[in-house]
This record gives structure tokens, sequence and C-alpha cells, in this order.
């Protein structure tokens, strides 16, 4: 009760994202520009390391949102929210990387079929940080996520990592809130059959997906 | 991999069963309480919907073994800052309380003070005006006695001159008179002969 009455409190001397990006936008400001950076560097870091499926990518991306922000900080509209504007450039240039991991990874399969190098792929080389004891099972979630289509990944990144709400998913993606959650209904019916199939290869029967909804329904 | 947006998920012939959007929003509780406890209850007495949502629920599930490390956190710097300019505002209140009646009383002596310096300005400003007034009305009286000796002077001389004009006149009448005189008894001594009464 303290901790969120401490942080109320706080939020009476704190300058909204948008405050900020209009003084960033109007007078270079870059106090305000730091500020913006500060709050919003973990989740578009998780953000684009969720889309690429790479950490070290994903932090380089968000350097590059930011980068790109600033540079676009004249097309910021003061009636639009600051997350949304973020969010889209986020989105964009990881659209943007995985383009280019595609074309890299089909000119790397024209080359190994030609008798190329035996690398492995970059977008599916495990990220360095995760933890030992859940890698595999969190490897199986990483690649079923990669194998998702482009629209659905974004909506369950938004909706599931970031949580934002469906319509504000709506809003970034320039799409109706139903189409954000028809997509999120098609991407878990993908993810389940993706994962029931990868962990049942894998042999980890006991970590099956299927196995555990008969608990979670007493939930409802 | 095929994918496809339908818009409703329900059994074809029985609509009765809520939409896969609607499911997906309380999957993650974006509906109202009412319509989060009608979901609830079709989904006990459904089996088709039960195992359905629970594919769902246990992919949701899944997402969550994939953690990211904790990211670097933002600064403490703002937080205390924020802090202590909340510290600094709440120790001015308090100092503007306790302080009111020192700085009531210094609030009077500077009223006072003003009001003093005032009236001191005042009487100066009222004394500079006075001689200012009384300089400029000296310099009038001379100027006016200046133009009254030019007057004066105008005067005399038009009087002197006057004097001399009737006195000129005075001379050419008593000239003229002579001179009259003189041709009369002139023109008495030049009488013809032979003019009778002589």
């Amino acid at each position: 009760m303290s901790g969120s009455f401490l942080k109320s409190w706080s939020t009476l001397f704190s300058v909204s994202d948008e405050q900020a990006m209009w003084r960033v936008k109007l007078q270079d400001d870059p106090q305000a520009f730091a500020q913006l950076v500060r709050r919003w560097e973990g989740p578009i870091q998780a953000l684009c390391t969720r889309m690429v499926g790479d950490g070290h990518r994903g932090e380089d991306l968000a350097q590059e949102t930011f980068a790109r922000v600033f540079a676009r900080r004249k097309d910021y509209q003061s009636e639009a929210r600051f997350s949304t504007f973020l969010w889209r450039v986020a989105l964009n240039l990881c659209y943007d990387e995985l383009r280019r991991i595609k074309r890299r990874r089909e000119s790397f399969l024209e080359d190994e079929s030609a008798g190329g190098d035996e690398r492995g792929q970059v977008a599916e080389t495990p990220g360095p940080d995760l933890r030992l004891v859940e890698q595999e099972r969190a490897e199986a979630v990483r690649g079923a996520l990669l194998q998702l289509a482009e629209p659905y990944r974004a909506v369950v990144v938004l909706r599931h990592y970031e949580g934002l709400k469906f319509r504000e998913i709506g809003e970034v993606l320039e799409i109706p809130e139903g189409t954000a959650k028809s997509r999120m209904a098609e991407a878990l019916s993908q993810l389940s059959q993706i994962l029931s199939h990868t962990l049942i290869d894998e042999g980890e029967v006991k970590c099956k997906p299927q196995n555990r909804p008969s608990r979670e329904l007493l939930v409802i | 991999m095929q994918t496809t947006e339908q818009t409703k998920s329900g059994t074809p012939g029985d609509m009765n069963h809520p939409s896969r959007e609607e499911w997906m929003a309380h999957l993650y509780n974006e509906l109202p309480r009412p319509e989060q406890a009608r979901l609830a209850a079709h989904l006990k007495q459904c089996p088709e919907c039960r195992a359905r949502v629970a594919a769902w629920r246990s992919a949701k599930f899944s997402l969550d073994e994939w953690k990211l490390p904790v990211l670097r956190p933002a600064t403490t710097a703002q937080p205390l800052l924020k802090w202590a300019v909340a510290a600094a505002l709440v120790f001015g209140l308090g100092l503007g309380l306790s302080g009111g009646y020192l700085l009531s009383v210094n609030a009077r002596e500077l009223a006072a003070t003003r009001h003093e310096m005032q009236a001191q300005f005042q009487a100066q400003l009222d004394s500079q005006r006075e001689q200012l007034i009384a300089e400029m009305a000296k310099q009038s009286g001379a100027t006016l006695a200046a133009f009254k000796a030019v007057n004066a002077a105008h005067l005399s001389e038009v009087d002197s001159l006057h004097k001399e004009l009737e006195t000129m006149a005075v001379l050419t009448e008593t000239g003229l008179k002579q001179n009259h005189d003189q041709i009369v008894s002139l023109a008495d001594n030049e009488t013809p002969p032979g003019a009778p009464g002589r």
C-alpha cells in the first residue's frame, strides 16, 4: 500500500510522455528525450527481442528505435499517444530486420545447397541470457513464436508480453480491435499446435501444454 | 502455415457459442464482470468450447516460459531528485507555517518604512516644485520689467518727437505769418503814381 502511495505521489512530479515528446519536438530538449529513453528502453528492448528472437539484436533495434524517434520528432502529432508512436516505430524496424534475416537465410540456404559452410542461422541462435534450467522450454517457445507470421507475432508480443489492451493494439497496428482479438486467437491456436509437436518431438511429454488445461479450467 | 482471420468461432448452426474474440477478451480479463461470468458459465456446460479454450490457455501459459533477463533498470537519480523536490516543498511549507508571525512582523516594519520614505520623498518633491515655480515667477517679472522699460523708452521717444513736431509747426506758422506781413507791407510801399488818395 505504501508502495502504491509513494508511486502515485511521485507521479505528481513527473512529466507525461506526451509532454516530454512535445519538448523534444519543439525545443530539441535532450533531458526530456533522455527521460523518455529511461522510461521506455526496457519495454522496447523486450518487444524487439521477442519479435526478432535475439537479445543482442533486440538491444540494437531498441537503440535504433530511439534514434529513429528523435530523427522523426517533427512528425510526432500532439493528439497521438507517445506510446503508440513509439510502438509503431519499433515494430516497423523489427519488420525491416526480419526481412533482412529472411533474405540472409535464403542466401545462406542457397550457399549451403551449393556446398557452402555450415554456420547456424543467426535468428535462431539461442539468446545468451536465458537461464540454463529453462533454456530448452524457453527455446521451444521462442522458436514457436518465430514461426508465426509477423502480424500474429506482433499481436502476441504486444498483448501477452507488453500488456497492451486489444484496443491499444488496434491503434498501434491500425486495425480494428476485433481483428486484434481474432489474430490473437489464431496465434494461440497455431502456438498450441507447434508447441505440442515440438515438445513431443523433444520427448518433453511432461511439459506438454495439453497436460495442464484440466487444472487451469478450474480457475475460470 | 495456413492462417485465417475469422471473426466468429462459434460452431455453425449454434450461435450460442461465444466468439473467439470474446474468448480472447475473457482470457486476458478485458471483459466486464458480468460478461466474464457469462463466459465462465458457458465453459462449464460446453465441452467443445472447454477444449478449445484449454488449448488457447495452454499456449498462453507456455508463452511465459520464455523469460527475458531483467533489463537495465531506470536510473534512480530522477526519483531521488523528485523526492528531494518534494522534501523541499514540505520543508518550505513547514517553514512558512512556523515562521508566519515573524514574516508578518517584518511585513509591518516594511510597510512603515515604506510609508516614511514615501512621505519624505513627497515633501522633497513639493519643495523642489515650489522653488521651480518661484524661479519661473522671478524670471517672468524680470521679463515684464524689461518689456515695460522698452515700452517707456518708446513712449518718451514718441513724446519728444511729438513736441519737436509741434515746435516745427509753430515755427513754420510764425514764419509764414511774417512772410505774409512782409508781403503786405511791400505791397503798401510800392503803390503806383496817380493812384487816388495818395
